[in-house]
């Protein structure tokens, strides 16, 4: 045997009497991933959309989360919460937001009002036309416009939908309504326009023209659009919803295991972004401290409540993917006698609606335009996650979003606010208690506390729930009971670990709490959930 | 040896050992896997098929053979049914005098032979954006139409084919009385040319059928045509309608410029009314349409003249041409329903009939054809339609790259109908 080879092998009996690695580490749990390494090198590349769409309908990109074998989520300390991160900043559930923080949005400053806008470059293909503009401060915009006959459809939606996509803790840009006039438009000497056929020229006054004619303009004649406040960075291009970014090595969960992404499902459930997919996200390379980095981003909103930017969604839209083999072949082989329950959905006649409604809603069949891997893995705990975030936001706060969206019609703002409501409520009953709906645990007094979200909701009666106290070797992860010590009082410990295992009678679900006790202080570490 | 392993081994375990006196941190513990991973990384590529979809977007492959280069692209399809496969060069400039002054002109051959030429100048905003000009001349050089015999008892074994060469010249002025309704005015001349079919499969319709059966089989004659027409339509899109109406009427005199003696006049009527239900995933598509001509003499029109039932777009469960008389009614019915978000299915009944005297329209003694369709669309608009149509006559399957339920204004042609 050589020399090497006998090495490993001794190394390995000798560590073969060590026991497994320790449950909690020293500074577990983090509230933030550390910095981001800095990057060298990472090229932009592009997308296929229409790629995306067949991987993800009839493929089965990245590892998927199976009852049989159940992944847990990654990107969580032991909490269970998601660290601060290039992906992630925890805003309104841990960190309650005043509305005016929820309806300011994304950092960014609308364009300024003074002044020309001059256009720096121009797109007349796509969904919708756009222009990029730069105000009298040299502030850059992308500028996205309704549909004609749909005012207020796209736009509103882009900017509410935006807000609340950054309270709830993803990295969006700033977008903002805008009014103007053709007069405050002016091209820029160097503007090139990409044209319907994908060729680039310079832009002229009649290709502005040509642009303004086909979209919306108000009563007044005047134009209404998006101004969404460009990115700082590079693009890099979106990110898929499976696997990692090869050239970023900050990148290291794969994504459909990231529970931000998970959870992200519900989030655009409650919006109905149903055109949650890889080419509305953006990574951008970002300086920042010294250091270069990739920040992931969610762009593009003008798909979500009642918009399907060109015009009103379908109502098939959040209820079914694009494509599926089951429910089509129902509808084919009945003749259309099979009639899928949102068939019956019923939605206001406002054009800057859209469809867009509560009654038909079910948070739990919702789906997005075709399969998403991250949201195909999203179990129990990932829902509560996204769950109790969305019930944090109150009636009044997501009726000054809605109210951010300047709709001119105020039935449309009541409509949106009581579907969002409602559907919040709906959101809540159904996940919050999946798991055990018990959150934000802490020790005070001596005591485990916690507060009882479905409870705290009024989804829900409050229980008994039993706590049962053991001792916790975090090396071994064997536990030991504590004799006599049930309830919410800790039992007496110098040092080391306690895990109160929380019950609720003969009922599945249920959760562990760890404890460290440290220098005569008890601190809660860990929270794993069961369901 | 031995001892060298062993000396390895106590380095490698008392390194391990001294690390861990220091207590291990998550954060630590993700900076490894960071370094890791960073050993490793690689550009982030995309598999070479998706480079070439990427590639296809973005260099607009799709939109530029649609458009062609330099205005010239290639146009499928369009000409009559039993053509067989047509395509040819087309000449299309809607940027002219900025976007106001549309250019169109094709050649199109089909694989039996069948020849169009047209060309088409439109000039979209007069009058503030509510006039419209268009002038369309055109050349049909159709070797094989077929023919079964005039009237509504004609035989399906009747069957013969004739040749159909006409150009024809028309003028067109649209204006908009309110936003959803238009006037138009109309003016047109044709030439018309009728020989032996040149089809082997069937006889010619000149050996079987007299001018007394197929009037202007043995000679025919050019007509000018003047008229107007009033149009309601308030469909949500004219592309794959889901809801909404179309109303349509136009009334022509045509005057027979070369024997004198086939004068008559014209009233083309169409109605089509969209009523969706369960949130447009379900509509009734109704059709109803009639044409009614008439002179003073009572001597009936040129049988190339006259409105023709069968084929994929009136009686879908008969051949293309299989009726034709002096009058027409069809009325069509389909519930149509989408199966997903690309694909509409349709089940549909025709009904109608031709008549030599306009005061035999009536519901009595229809023809009648049932069947199924298939409408794939994209974002609302229809791209192919497969129809199958049952008879007592037997069954026909249409493939057409065009949706149903189109209707006027029509021009002079006699050509310029549905097949």
């Amino acid at each position: 045997m050589r020399p090497a080879a006998l090495a490993v092998l001794i190394v390995a009996v000798c560590l073969g009497q060590r026991q497994t690695k320790p449950r909690f580490l020293a500074d577990d749990p983090i509230q933030a991933m550390p910095a981001p390494n800095s990057i060298e090198t990472a090229k932009p590349r592009s997308l296929s959309d229409q790629y995306d769409y067949f991987l993800n309908t009839f493929g089965h990109p990245g590892e998927l989360s199976t009852p049989k074998n159940v992944i847990r989520a990654r990107a969580v300390n032991t909490l269970g919460e998601v660290p601060d991160s290039e992906w992630y900043t925890n805003r309104h559930y841990l960190h309650p937001m005043t509305t005016a923080q929820i309806v300011a949005g994304a950092p960014g400053q609308p364009p300024e009002s003074a002044g020309p806008w001059t256009i720096v470059a121009a797109k007349n293909e796509g969904v919708t036309p756009g222009f990029t503009i730069l105000d009298k401060s040299g502030r850059r915009y992308v500028m996205k416009f309704d549909p004609p006959g749909y005012q207020e459809l796209a736009t509103a939606a882009d900017v509410i939908s935006s807000k609340f996509f950054h309270a709830l803790g993803y990295n969006v840009p700033a977008n903002f309504i805008v009014e103007f006039d053709r007069e405050h438009l002016v091209l820029g000497d160097e503007t090139m326009l990409t044209d319907s056929l994908g060729k680039r020229r310079r832009m002229t006054s009649k290709d502005l023209g040509d642009v303004l004619s086909t979209v919306a303009r108000n009563e007044q004649g005047r134009y209404r659009a998006v101004a969404s406040f460009y990115l700082s960075g590079s693009p890099l291009g979106p990110f898929r919803y499976h696997g990692t970014r090869k050239d970023d090595p900050n990148d290291i969960v794969p994504h459909e295991h990231r529970r931000d992404l998970r959870g992200l499902r519900l989030f655009c459930a409650w919006l109905n972004h149903d055109d949650s997919r890889s080419i509305n996200t953006l990574d951008m390379l970002v300086q920042q401290g010294g250091r270069k980095f990739v920040r992931h981003h969610l762009i593009d909103f003008g798909s979500t409540l009642g918009s399907a930017t060109y015009g009103p969604n379908s109502p098939r839209s959040g209820n079914e993917y694009v494509f599926s083999w089951k429910r089509p072949a129902a509808e084919f082989f009945t003749l259309g006698l099979y009639l899928p329950h949102w068939t019956r959905a019923k939605f206001p006649r406002i054009n800057s609606v859209g469809r867009f409604e509560s009654e038909v809603f079910d948070p739990e069949q919702w789906v997005p335009e075709y399969k998403n891997p991250a949201f195909l893995n999203q179990l129990p705990d990932d829902a509560f996650w996204a769950a109790r975030q969305i019930m944090a936001f109150t009636d009044e706060q997501i009726q000054a979003v809605v109210e951010s969206g300047k709709y001119s019609d105020p039935r449309a703002t009541e409509w949106v606010t009581q579907c969002l409501i409602q559907r919040r409520d709906k959101i809540g009953r159904a996940y919050l208690q999946k798991v055990l709906p018990l959150d934000r645990f802490a020790i005070q007094g001596g005591e485990l506390t916690f507060a009882d979200l479905a409870v705290a909701h009024g989804m829900g009666q409050k229980q008994p729930y039993t706590i049962s106290w053991s001792r916790f070797n975090n090396e071994t992860h064997a536990s030991e009971p504590v004799a006599n010590a049930t309830g919410a009082k800790l039992p007496a410990m110098n040092s080391g670990f306690l895990k109160a295992a929380i019950t609720s009678g003969s009922d599945k679900r249920a959760l562990d709490v760890f404890v460290r006790v440290k220098g005569g202080k008890s601190e809660v570490v860990g929270v794993e959930r069961r369901w | 040896m031995p001892l060298k392993a062993a000396g390895y081994a106590l380095l490698c375990v008392s390194a391990l050992l001294h690390a861990q006196v220091e207590e291990p941190t998550r954060v630590a513990e993700i900076l490894v896997e960071r370094e890791a991973k960073a050993k490793s990384l690689q550009p982030d590529d995309i598999t070479p098929t998706e480079r070439r979809l990427v590639l296809f977007k973005q260099k607009k492959v799709l939109e530029r053979f649609t458009a062609g280069i330099g205005g010239v692209r290639a146009k499928l399809g369009g000409l009559a049914t039993n053509g067989g496969f047509a395509f040819g060069p087309e000449y299309y400039r809607g940027d002219l005098a900025d976007g106001s002054v549309r250019f169109r002109s094709a050649a199109q051959v089909s694989l039996r032979g069948f020849q169009k030429y047209d060309i088409e100048l439109g000039l979209a905003r007069l009058a503030g954006g509510r006039a419209a000009v268009d002038l369309y001349a055109v050349h049909h050089n159709y070797s094989s139409l077929q023919y079964y015999g005039p009237g509504p008892d004609s035989e399906k074994t009747g069957r013969s084919a004739y040749r159909l060469e006409d150009t024809a010249f028309d003028g067109n002025l649209s204006f908009r009385l309110f936003p959803r309704m238009s006037a138009i005015g109309s003016v047109g001349y044709v030439m018309n040319n009728v020989g032996p079919g040149q089809d082997n499969r069937f006889i010619s319709a000149d050996r079987i059928y007299s001018p007394a059966q197929a009037p202007g089989i043995d000679q025919q004659t050019d007509f000018l045509r003047y008229g107007g027409a009033l149009q309601f339509d308030y469909r949500d899109t004219p592309f794959a309608t889901r809801r909404g109406g179309n109303y349509f009427i136009q009334a022509s005199k045509f005057l027979d410029r070369k024997l004198n003696l086939y004068d008559f006049w014209k009233v083309d009527a169409e109605a089509q009314q969209y009523l969706p239900f369960f949130n447009e995933r379900r509509v009734i598509a109704l059709r109803a349409r009639t044409t009614f001509t008439g002179n003073e003499s009572g001597r009936p029109l040129p049988f190339y003249m006259q409105p023709n039932l069968g084929g994929s777009e009136t009686l879908r469960g008969y051949r293309a041409f299989r009726f034709h008389d002096n009058n027409l009614l069809l009325m069509s019915a389909e519930y149509r329903y989408e199966v997903f978000s690309g694909l509409d299915m349709a089940l549909f009944a025709d009904a109608g009939k031709v008549t030599r005297r306009k005061e035999d329209i009536s519901f009595s003694n229809l023809e009648s054809s049932v069947g199924f369709g298939l409408r794939f669309n994209v974002r609302n608009n229809v791209f192919l339609r497969i129809d199958c149509g049952f008879s007592h006559e037997g069954f026909q399957v249409w493939l057409k790259f065009n949706k149903n339920f189109t209707a006027g204004p029509y021009r002079t042609s006699s050509s310029q109908g549905d097949y």
